[in-house]
């Protein structure tokens, strides 16, 4: 039975070439689509859990709704130190975030300003490797890190000081100046062009506050490990006085905006398979009317329905799963490939990309659920729309079917 | 005992505005070896009454009975089970699989039947041999004549060891001599291996070969005639 469908499918080779080619460009369109999505989204991830966020925040209660500075949370050097000893977790910076007026000789601009412990915040996002002049921060520093943008907009070189001012904890005002000690390349351009790096102690005595800290941000080995990692971390301190919050949390309004996104792209995909599903419909609601005469004369014979329908099964199967197997082994290489060399925007496409805070290069994910995701859906559809020639077969009048 | 007995069998085709009785008390027995043809014009319900025969179609009322088995009442899937052992088919036009070979079309019963595959294939060939066909085993249905696709569907209706051989109208599309060698060929099987065969056609030189002529005109028979 199995030859018989076998054989089937390339009595009318034009058609199932057509049937396969559908198949296959679907497939591979909507793999290559869902793997660049799903590659930048992730890459857009990884920078942000790298530099601006962890993938477990911890808070002051309330330090989210307001963010100021009489939100900062405190917590005792042994406490974090005992966070950084708990399974899974492999960094723990504090961090003193806040905003500031900067001014240099010339102008003056409204920055954000990121109070680091310079070893811990290495670790996390190696900011000492994009050093563009000058040196890192000594773990003792009085001096900042300009973004490189910022430098070029203030006009500061390495060596310079600027004047920072704002606000600090319960109404006094923050003032302070600070030498310029290096210039890093920040590969989001937002922070590029508004942030000033300084150590935890400076970030202290500007804001007039000595232990308090915006938040704790957490790294952890593997995602998959973020739940144990964050029970770890209620059960082993007072937890309280704290939001402890998952990287979804925190990056909530991001993660609602990709989801509409995604909707917009299942939308298209979706539009795509009804069109597929329907050309697979077409070719075999055709083939199944062309056959009708020899599925009369095989069941006259003594096959049974069940049999016959089963055949019709396997060659539909057996065609879309070539289409499907062809799409998956020609993207494989070709996500992989994008993968580690990423595609790289160019012109328009990558000032629009910048403006939107995002690095201009596009790899494309790999994981193993796009391209099984695909080959599920179509095999779907294929389903589906067996279900025409099963029931033309269950009810086939073989009396007439046979009449010439 | 025959081995094809109707009993008043009668059917009748109803659409909104009149009814057609396409087989109109139908009481024929026919015996094992024989060779017999069913004769009448175009409509005359020919091709019904040998699907009634051939348990492809129901009897509107009336008794079928195949080697004294009421089969007039078999439900469909039984039916199925039935036909596969109990009775060959060649049917008028476009009787073989295209994609498979003679060779295979004839074993393709056999393959229904459950045969083993050693046995399968050295009847399919025998069976070829004896419809002259035996050099064209592995060629596919479109690269044989009219006559030669006829004569793979008696091989192949032969697989089964049915009781009998029900054939309608299976020379209409033959030119005349493929068809008289069709019917000569099939009455050497008759004769030699005690073959019946129950065949329909309207063509006279195809009918005068048959022993029995039974001729049927608005579904009902006007006449039995044993030569
Ligand atoms: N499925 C059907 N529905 C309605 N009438 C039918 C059907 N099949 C056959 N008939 C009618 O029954 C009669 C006998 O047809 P048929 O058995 O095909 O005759 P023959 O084979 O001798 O040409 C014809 O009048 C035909 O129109
Ligand atoms: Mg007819």
């Amino acid at each position: 039975m199995i030859k018989l469908a076998w054989r089937n499918i390339w009595r009318n080779s034009r058609r199932t070439c057509i049937t396969v080619a559908s198949v296959f460009s679907a497939v591979l369109f909507s793999i290559l689509t869902i793997s660049l999505s799903d590659g930048s989204w992730n890459k857009l991830m990884d920078n942000l859990l790298r530099t601006q966020v962890g993938h477990i925040e911890i808070h002051q209660k309330g330090y989210r709704e307001e963010k100021t500075i009489d939100n900062y949370m405190t917590m005792d050097e042994a406490t974090i130190e005992k966070l950084r000893t708990l399974p899974h977790i492999t960094n723990v910076s504090p961090r003193v975030e806040t905003f500031a007026m900067a001014s240099s000789d010339k102008t003056t601009k409204g920055v954000g300003i990121v109070g680091i412990d310079p070893v811990q915040e290495d670790y996390k996002s190696s900011l000492s490797q994009r050093i563009v002049k000058g040196n890192y921060l000594k773990q003792d520093d009085d001096g900042v890190l300009l973004g490189k943008g910022l430098s070029e907009f203030l006009q500061v070189q390495v060596g310079d000081t600027i004047a920072l001012m704002g606000q600090g904890y319960h109404g006094t005002n923050a003032i302070g100046l600070f030498p310029v000690r290096g210039i890093v390349s920040i590969i989001i351009p937002e922070m590029d062009k508004g942030f000033i790096y300084m150590t935890l102690p400076s970030a202290h005595s500007y804001i007039n506050m000595e232990d308090g800290y915006s938040g704790m941000l957490i790294s952890i080995d593997k995602d998959e490990n973020l739940e144990k990692a964050r029970d770890a971390v209620l059960t082993s301190i007072d937890a309280s006085p704290y939001d402890v919050m998952r990287w979804q949390e925190s990056m909530e309004n991001l993660l609602t905006q990709s989801r509409a996104n995604k909707v917009f792209s299942k939308i298209i995909m979706f539009i795509l398979y009804v069109i597929v599903g329907f050309g697979i419909l077409g070719t075999v609601i055709m083939m199944t009317n062309e056959r009708r005469h020899e599925f009369g004369v095989v069941v006259a014979l003594g096959m049974k329905r069940q049999t016959l329908s089963n055949v019709v099964c396997m060659e539909l199967f057996f065609m879309t799963l070539l289409g499907a197997c062809l799409a998956i082994a020609v993207s494989i290489p070709i996500t992989f490939y994008f993968s580690y060399y990423p595609i790289r925007l160019t012109g328009e496409l990558a000032k629009i990309a910048l403006g939107y805070g995002m690095e201009p290069v596009i790899p494309m994910a790999t994981s193993a659920h796009i391209y099984i995701n695909q080959a599920l859906v179509i095999l779907f559809i294929t389903c589906l729309t067996i279900t025409y020639p099963i029931s033309k077969i269950l009810q086939l009048k073989v009396n007439k079917a046979i009449r010439p | 005992m025959p081995i094809i007995e109707t009993i008043n069998l009668y059917k009748t085709y109803k659409d909104q505005t009149s009814e057609v009785h396409a087989v109109d008390n139908v009481n024929i027995s026919i015996a094992e070896g024989e060779f017999t043809a069913i004769v009448g014009p175009s409509g005359s319900g020919k091709t019904t009454l040998l699907n009634l025969i051939g348990g492809l179609d129901t009897p509107t009322s009336g008794n079928l009975f195949i080697d004294g088995q009421d089969i007039s009442r078999l439900k469909p899937k039984e039916m199925v089970d039935f036909r596969l052992h109990h009775i060959g088919f060649v049917f008028q036009s476009f009787n073989l699989i295209p994609v498979l070979s003679a060779k295979e079309n004839v074993a393709f019963v056999m393959e229904l039947q459950g045969r083993k595959k050693g046995e399968r294939d050295t009847r399919a060939q025998e069976l070829l041999e004896a419809v002259g066909l035996g050099d064209r085993a592995n060629s596919r249905p479109s690269k044989l004549s009219g006559g030669q696709q006829q004569r793979v569907a008696v091989a192949r209706a032969l697989a089964s060891k049915p009781k009998f051989i029900l054939a309608d109208e299976p020379t209409a599309n033959l030119d005349s001599k493929s068809a008289e060698n069709l019917l000569d060929m099939m009455e050497k099987l008759n004769q030699k291996e005690n073959i019946t065969f129950v065949f329909s056609t309207h063509d006279p030189r195809i009918m005068s070969k048959a022993r029995r002529i039974i001729t049927l005109e608005d579904g009902k028979i006007i006449n039995d005639i044993v030569k």
